[in-house]
């Protein structure tokens, strides 16, 4: 028989996995390597917001439609060179009025290596089972919600909306290169294709899915021991508190519940 | 970078000098503006021959080109001693997009010559690499001015590629002499060349208006 019970409903669980979301507030990560035959660097931030629970007995908690907010920026290094057949112009005489002609030799263009920046938010609702855990951290109980499995975000609307982004993107950067205009439309169209849709996907996915795979929201948190002051002051003096073990399950009642027992000792 | 200017010499532009009196020129190649810097002890060299036999004049001019580029962190032209029989003409260039732009300033004692200051026989070039309409003016002062629309051509197919390609060997001239360039207004593509032949004015520089805002503003 535990010394404490506590037990929550589905809408009060919900409360506290929307304080858990807020609690956890915005995390990034960011990286570089390939995308298409191009290097680039990427930065990700995402955070967590909404969605109700489901609670399932005996242990799992079901999240519906909680929105995964993230944003992504890239900076798409391009080395023109790569895509644009050498161009050079030619020699050429002109008759002069004051000499007999001139030459000019012929110039060969070397085109530069642009950078594309590109930025991209966006929300996916997901729904994902999670489970309860209860455990003491360094002197401190924890009871969070881990998520079971990693969900399935579909990406290709992202990496469609992105592959468009650079489009746009790079068209600017590509018309301030002298000589390029007859290649502008060649140009884009071989750096649209090269990274490609899954080119995108290939760098979306394991930038994005290592915010949703093992994600956990914490619920509770309480230290191991905690004094507990008497109503009375004078008579009884301040008393330690020690948490020996917390427990949580998800019981079915009358109504789910989401349910906290704790023992303790003085 | 492809702006015009001929003050400052960038991949896509040459500047050529007509050298009809023999004598020893020496001149320099700077980064910077340089107009008032002297080329009397320039490191570079154009040595001016007479002509030979009873004709002052060569029977046929020939032309010489000097590359202009950057080798160990200066600005070196090659080759440093050219030497030219009167009547030859010195072309200056650079092959290199890193070059930053230069001017050529020489003097000797039958004359001097500036790349931003074209007064007598000289050639500037532009190779002009975008679409826009550029309002040229002389930067040193006169009212010398003009205007180049460049236009870009449609390119649909292989052949139209083909056809541009083949306007690039297509140069188009604007005669300066005095106060006066003609024609004042020409129409070429992307890619096509302008070329400034001063025959005789008071040291002019082609400059894209768009470059001296800054100055008139201040």
């Amino acid at each position: 028989m535990p010394d404490i019970t506590v037990a929550v409903d589905q809408s009060a669980a919900t409360t506290l996995l929307h304080d858990a979301e807020t609690a956890l507030g915005t995390q990034s990560t960011s990286g570089g390597g390939s995308l298409g035959p191009f290097s680039a660097s990427w930065n990700a931030s995402a955070s967590f917001s909404g969605g109700v629970i489901d609670l399932l007995p005996p242990n799992i908690i079901q999240i519906t439609n909680c929105n995964f907010n993230y944003s992504v920026g890239f900076s798409i290094s391009v080395d023109l060179n790569a895509i644009l057949p050498s161009f050079c112009l030619p020699q050429i005489c002109i008759p002069i009025p004051f000499d007999g002609s001139i030459c000019t030799p012929k110039i060969c263009i070397s085109w530069p290596t642009i950078t594309i920046p590109v930025s991209y938010s966006d929300t996916i609702q997901f729904t994902a089972d999670f489970s309860l855990v209860a455990h003491l951290v360094a002197g401190t109980w924890l009871v969070d919600v881990v998520i079971d499995g990693i969900p399935a975000l579909d990406l290709t609307p992202a990496a469609v909306a992105i592959l468009a982004a650079i489009e746009l993107a790079v068209t600017p950067i590509l018309l301030a290169i002298p000589f390029i205009g007859p290649f502008l439309a060649l140009a884009v169209d071989a750096i649209l294709t090269a990274i490609g849709i899954a080119g995108l996907l290939g760098v979306l996915g394991p930038l994005l899915t290592p915010f949703v795979a093992g994600l956990t929201f914490n619920i509770y948190k309480q230290p191991q021991v905690f004094p507990v002051l008497p109503n009375v002051p004078p008579i009884d003096p301040e008393v330690d508190i020690n948490l020996d073990l917390i427990q949580a399950a998800v019981v079915a009642s009358d109504k789910n519940e989401l349910v906290l027992t704790a023992n303790i000792s003085a | 970078m492809n702006s015009l200017d001929s003050r400052f010499l960038r991949l896509g532009d040459c500047f050529a000098q007509k050298f009809s009196k023999a004598g020893t020129y020496k001149y320099i190649v700077t980064a910077g503006a340089g107009s008032c810097l002297s080329a009397a002890e320039g490191e570079y060299t154009i040595v001016v021959t007479p002509a030979k036999g009873k004709e002052k004049k060569a029977p046929e001019s020939s032309q010489h080109n000097v590359v202009v580029r950057v080798k160990d962190g200066n600005l070196v032209a090659e080759p440093a001693r050219t030497e030219i029989s009167m009547s030859d003409t010195v072309l200056w260039h650079t092959p290199d997009a890193a070059t930053p732009g230069f001017a050529v300033i020489g003097e000797g004692k039958e004359g001097s010559f500036s790349s931003g200051a074209l007064a007598v026989e000289a050639v500037y070039s532009h190779a002009f690499g975008s679409v826009g309409t550029y309002q040229w003016v002389d930067a040193n002062g006169s009212n010398l001015r003009g205007e180049i629309v460049v236009e870009e051509m449609e390119i649909k197919e292989r052949n139209d590629c083909l056809k541009w390609i083949d306007t690039l060997s297509k140069g188009t001239l604007i005669h300066v002499v005095g106060g006066k360039a003609e024609p004042s207004k020409v129409k070429i593509l992307t890619g096509q060349t302008v070329f400034w032949a001063v025959e005789k004015a008071a040291g002019i520089s082609i400059t894209d208006s768009r470059l001296l805002v800054r100055r008139a503003v201040r």
